[in-house]
């Protein structure tokens, strides 16, 4: 099987789109757009909105009056709270999805989570948490509460002191009534800031960040399934662990940080989809010095160095393109870095000395 | 039948000569004539590609639907700057990887019978053996590596265009492509798949 035979053979399966098939998906997505579309409401008169206003509140004050002393025993019911386990035991790691953010917990740990709707309520009494949210969380580890707003963070509670990165956007960290607030930007691996928990140390001061830790390779990862799960524990062999090389220790640091150069570049990747440049450049920028296996930093050299191509700044080009070249972090990457060091020559004027 | 009806005067209701921009601010005002034209005009490009980037599968329709209730959702945000058709490829790029994520989250065997009617229409096509080892190794790479590979290898694509369409960068779509193409490798030394 080449690749003349593989295009042919896909190739073959293209057929034209019949028009009963045309019309068919014209008339789904007609019904679909109609019910997606709001009905403009009737323009009210003047006089009917303080009307219906008046006549509204009457209504809810009437109700409240009428159900408010046959209801003063009850506790209003409270809206219904998901609540998900993950525990995972040395050397395994537990997955979840709920409310389109994604955790990952990583033993020896216990997380918790409740989804009160607009926020989820995070408690991580041990473990490494590594955290995507697509909407606000409040995590809640010994003696610290954070408010982490949507992005993707890392949370460590390791002998009760609480480690935060956040990968994009400011968070507030709450200790003992104190606020602190975490850097904008801040990558996950260097700059941690470290929360003592009052209960170890009298007052809670930032420790010196620690220096980047050697990363494990980043792990594809499979979500466990959410659908209908009120409460699950998913302990060792259940559906949500994984029994793959232990995060515990040393390499804890790892499984918790290890996917910062990865998702900066990601990140990176979704900062040029929208057009920021700068943004990119910045984060590649942050890759490359937050990658000590090399290849990430020498696919982020290359990025950076078209990127600084494209915008007419060949010296800054030429100086990203060398970096690719003096090192073998990527091999793919050799051969388009030398054709762009010698487009960037060409353009300056210079000859392109073959290497 | 006179939904159906009145449904399929509306596809055919636009001018033919009416300029692509035109249409594309009508429909983005909310002209559902327009939008019909504009689906009449590309439905058949973005089928095509769909069936590309995912196979052959009974689930195109549903994917096509899902195509355009996004750009119609998306007509809104387009400035005109790339041409339409580039515009709905990317959405319809988004919508086979997401499709093809959805597919490795559930994974089944290759769709054979989604293909019979494909395989057996005429024999102009592909050999059945042969098309089926090729869906068998595209189905085992990752969405990302399939469409970085079916965008290059059999649409000719540029690696700056696949970036842009998938919204990465070029570097990564080249890798993407240069592990498709390393796994084609590992499974021609191996052998035939079956």
């Amino acid at each position: 099987m080449n690749r003349t035979e593989i295009r042919d053979a896909i190739e073959s399966t293209v057929e034209p789109l019949s028009d009963i098939a045309r019309n068919k998906v014209w008339h789904r997505i007609a019904a679909q757009l109609d019910a997606q579309q709001v009905e403009p409401a009737a323009r009210p008169r003047r006089w009917q909105v303080p009307v219906a206003f008046a006549a509204g509140a009457a209504l809810a004050a009437v109700c409240v009056v009428a159900l408010v002393p046959l209801r003063a025993p009850e506790r209003a019911p409270a809206p219904e709270v998901e609540r998900v386990v993950l525990s995972a035991g040395a050397g395994q790691r537990a997955e979840h999805v709920i409310a389109g953010s994604e955790v990952t917990l990583y033993g020896p740990g216990r997380l918790e989570i409740e989804d009160a709707g607009a926020t989820l309520d995070l408690a991580l009494p041990e473990g490494v948490l590594l955290a995507r949210a697509s909407t606000p969380m409040l995590v809640r580890t010994p003696g610290t509460t954070t408010e982490m707003p949507p992005g993707v963070f890392a949370v460590r509670v390791h002998a009760h002191s609480t480690e935060i990165a956040s990968g994009e956007e400011r968070a507030r960290a709450l200790i003992d009534r104190r606020d602190d607030e975490l850097d904008a930007g801040a990558p996950v691996t260097p700059q941690i800031v470290q929360h003592a928990s009052p209960r170890a140390h009298e007052s809670p001061t930032p420790v010196p960040s620690p220096p980047p830790r050697v990363r494990a390779p980043v792990r594809p990862r499979s979500k466990a399934p959410d659908a209908g799960t009120r409460e699950r524990a998913a302990s060792s062999g259940g559906e949500a662990a994984d029994s793959e090389p232990a995060p515990t220790a040393a390499g804890e640091d790892a499984a918790g940080l290890a996917v910062s150069a990865s998702e900066l570049y990601a990140q990176a990747e979704h900062a040029l989809a929208r057009g920021d440049r700068e943004a990119a450049t910045r984060l590649l920028e942050r890759v490359v010095e937050v990658d000590v296996t090399g290849r990430l930093a020498a696919t982020a050299s290359y990025d950076l160095a078209r990127l600084a191509f494209d915008a007419g700044e060949h010296d800054t080009a030429l100086r990203h393109v060398e970096r690719v070249l003096s090192t073998d972090g990527e091999p793919n990457l050799a051969r388009p870095a030398n054709t762009l060091r010698c487009r960037i020559l060409r353009a300056t004027g210079q000859a392109c000395p073959a290497r | 039948m006179r939904p159906h009806k009145a449904e399929l005067r509306v596809v055919t209701a636009a001018p033919e000569d009416e300029p692509t921009a035109a249409i594309v601010e009508r429909a983005a005002r909310g002209d559902h004539k327009a939008f019909a034209t504009l689906y009449r005009r590309h439905a058949d490009m973005a089928f095509a590609l769909l069936t590309r980037l995912v196979g052959p599968v009974s689930e195109r329709e549903d994917l096509l639907q899902e195509v355009f209730v996004r750009l119609h959702r998306a007509l809104p945000r387009y400035r005109g700057n790339a041409s339409l058709s580039t515009f709905l490829y990317k959405i319809t790029v988004r919508v086979a990887y997401d499709h093809l994520r959805a597919r490795k989250r559930r994974p089944r065997p290759v769709d054979v019978v989604d293909h019979e009617c494909v395989l057996s229409a005429d024999g102009a096509g592909a050999p059945r053996a042969e098309l089926a080892d090729v869906l068998r190794f595209l189905d085992a790479l990752t969405p990302e590596q399939r469409i970085a590979f079916v965008l290059r290898e059999v649409l000719d694509y540029r690696y700056p265009e696949i970036a842009e369409l998938v919204g990465c960068f070029e570097t990564t779509a080249r890798m993407r492509v240069t592990a498709a193409n390393r796994a084609l490798a590992r499974l021609t030394r191996q052998g035939s798949p079956r």
